[in-house]
């Protein structure tokens, strides 16, 4: 009996195609949103992921001011000094390595390629905080470190565009005022929400402020954290001995501001998933505003067949069998709806990464539950008239006109 | 003499209730032998829609019984009514009801979805029919293609494709000019005779009803007079 009403709800279908187009369109653009809104927004999650990730995990950043949204007026806060670093490093328990930043911009030069590109100088307590393994070549020595010798790792963006092809390790580029030797070649991390990562010169931290900013300023702390240490302990450690370093009176806010990564990453991760859900619950009325299109049709559908459900009850169609057909033709169009929406949006999806940023992903989960939904919804609006056709009294359905 | 295919038996019909209330059947007797042709004829407002309704086992009467090979129809709920029609009757329509936009094919196909026939036995059913009809060249015509003739044709083979004991035919000839009506009449008769098929026929035109073998007169919801022996049924007989 179900092959039977399949046969006829599919032939119903095609003799009538493009009511049958205008009857799904509203369960296409529903079961299209909602999927493409929940695959971005989970894409855009994960982007927002890996670019915290990328910043390193159990790693706290600390720099003078007062942070986000704060500051603005005031006097310009102190920067750290070399002494800060060791106090934080020796004085504060949990904490791994603390790799000072001092950071300048400049253009490096290499035969007839120049690229303009920013300066990291750090020490090696950097890749204790940050491990970034080389392609090539080696990192500095602690003499070089210490004498601020101009030895260079390069970002892959910088050798790509300096070098080409040619290998980099043991040539001689100019960057800004001063010639410097290239050592190593870091491995790529690529693209993140803060711009390239790989275009990038890596300095030993005295060279940089001898060379390029001339003053002996630390603008950044990279802190390592012992993960078996809660960085909520360790952040207020280092609190502590910053304040006390800094002579900030008790009761005054801190010059200064700790970042923890870990917690930067879980309060965008669950306001990009809320966001998510808004919209998904947004697209999710359209579906539900599709089904009501499909009723609709398919009140009208009986109306105009009701001719059509007497010949059939007259020659021998129990009423069951006309309920399961007109249910089927539901179905079969919401699922033909859910299934269209599924491409369209991927169609959408695949359109719209690479305008967004964020990796391409294909969520099967949310695929199927569209698709199950569209089906739910033509047995759900679908019930309505396919039971007002079963219930037609054959003799009146055949006068009518 | 052998039990009638089809028993009347003080059948009534009344519809509505209260001060509306009509009596369209008021207790109407009728016999019919398998394999006969009748034809049901009497004003408007007579009760012959009524009794082929009844006879259709489209409705159930009010009152008294109707055995249809023995079976008291009038005890049967919907769905085994419908099976009822399914197995043992065919339907013809003054309108044709043809379901448009379908082939000739696929409408003569559709009692046999109903009755479960493979996609194979429906086409060999199918054709056959059209062929018996006379239509077989144009199975994948749809009706807006076909002349009235050949729609009412198409709905005849509709009706026998599923080889019934009866066919219902409600003013077969109503839309048809006498040209067509009496091709019409032939093939019915033909039917009757060849494939003994029992016909029941509504009609309000004596020419037509002069194919029958038996003529029921209906008046004021009784039977008023049956002709039998017929013309046409004679040269059977004989």
């Amino acid at each position: 009996m179900f092959g039977t009403t399949l046969v006829l709800a599919l032939r119903s279908i095609r003799r009538h195609l493009l009511r049958s187009f205008l009857t799904i369109l509203g369960i296409v653009i529903g079961v299209g949103a909602v999927v493409t809104m929940v695959t971005l927004g989970k894409a855009t999650t994960a982007a927002v992921q890996q670019n915290i990730s990328a910043l390193g995990t159990n790693v706290l950043q600390v720099r003078p001011g007062q942070g986000f949204g704060r500051g603005g007026g005031g006097p310009q806060p102190s920067p750290f000094e070399e002494e800060d670093v060791e106090a934080v490093a020796n004085q504060v328990a949990g904490v791994t390595a603390v790799a000072p930043q001092a950071n300048a911009s400049a253009t490096a030069i290499y035969e007839g390629s120049n690229w303009s590109t920013s300066i990291n100088g750090t020490t090696s307590a950097f890749l204790t905080v940050q491990p970034w393994p080389l392609t090539s070549g080696r990192y500095w020595t602690p003499a070089e470190q210490a004498a601020g010798k101009a030895v260079c790792l390069l970002g892959n963006t910088v050798r790509q565009n300096l070098f080409r092809g040619q290998d980099a390790v043991g040539s001689r580029m100019r960057i800004g005022a001063i010639s410097c030797d290239v050592i190593g070649t870091l491995n790529t991390r690529g693209q993140g929400g803060f711009g390239d990562q790989d275009d990038v010169v890596v300095m030993p931290i005295k060279a940089v402020q001898r060379r390029f900013t001339g003053n002996r300023d630390i603008r950044l702390m990279l802190v390592g954290v012992d993960p078996t240490y809660s960085a909520q302990t360790v952040q207020s450690a280092i609190s502590d001995v910053l304040r006390e370093r800094r002579r900030i009176q008790p009761g005054r806010d801190d010059d200064f501001n700790i970042f923890d990564t870990a917690q930067i990453r879980d309060t965008l991760t669950s306001t990009t998933t809320m966001l998510t859900r808004i919209v998904a619950a947004v697209a999710a009325i359209s579906l539900v505003v599709g089904g009501i299109g499909i009723m609709n049709i398919m009140l009208v559908s009986v109306t105009e067949r009701t001719r059509e459900i007497g010949i059939r009850l007259a020659i021998g169609a129990v009423a069951g069998e006309v309920l399961m057909q007109f249910l089927v033709e539901a179905v079969a169009l919401s699922c033909l709806g859910g299934l269209i929406g599924l491409v369209l949006a991927q169609g959408v999806i695949l359109a719209l990464v690479p305008l967004m940023q964020v990796p391409w992903t294909f969520d099967p989960q949310i695929n199927v539950i569209a698709f199950a939904i569209s089906a739910v919804i033509g047995v759900v609006f679908g019930y309505f008239p396919a039971r007002r056709a079963a219930a037609l009294n054959p003799i009146d359905a055949l006068r009518h006109e | 003499m052998t039990d009638p295919l089809i028993q009347l038996r003080a059948v009534t019909k009344v519809y509505g209730s209260g001060a509306t209330q009509f009596q369209a059947l008021k207790g109407v007797d009728l016999d019919i032998q398998a394999g006969d042709f009748v034809a049901v004829m009497g004003p408007s407002g007579s009760g012959k829609s009524t009794t082929m309704n009844i006879l259709g086992c489209l409705d159930v009467p009010s009152g008294g019984t109707f055995r249809f090979r023995g079976h008291h129809v009038e005890m049967l709920d919907r769905d085994q009514r419908a099976l009822l029609r399914r197995r043992y009757l065919g339907f013809v329509f003054q309108g044709f009801n043809l379901l448009s936009r379908t082939t000739a094919l696929e409408n003569v196909e559709l009692p046999l979805l109903y009755r479960g026939e493979d996609k194979r036995r429906r086409r060999e059913l199918g054709m056959a029919a059209l062929e018996k009809v006379g239509l077989d060249r144009w199975w994948d015509h749809t009706p807006a293609e076909l002349s009235g003739g050949q729609q009412q044709r198409v709905a005849i083979a509709r009706a026998i494709v599923t080889s019934p004991d009866v066919l219902l035919a409600d003013e077969p000839t109503g839309n048809l000019d006498s040209e067509r009506s009496v091709e019409i009449m032939e093939l019915l008769t033909d039917l009757n005779r060849t494939a003994n098929i029992t016909v029941l026929m509504v009609t309000h035109e004596s020419d037509m009803a002069a194919f029958a073998r038996t003529v029921v007169h209906f008046k004021d919801g009784l039977v008023e007079r049956v002709e039998t022996g017929h013309r046409q049924g004679q040269a059977v007989e004989a």
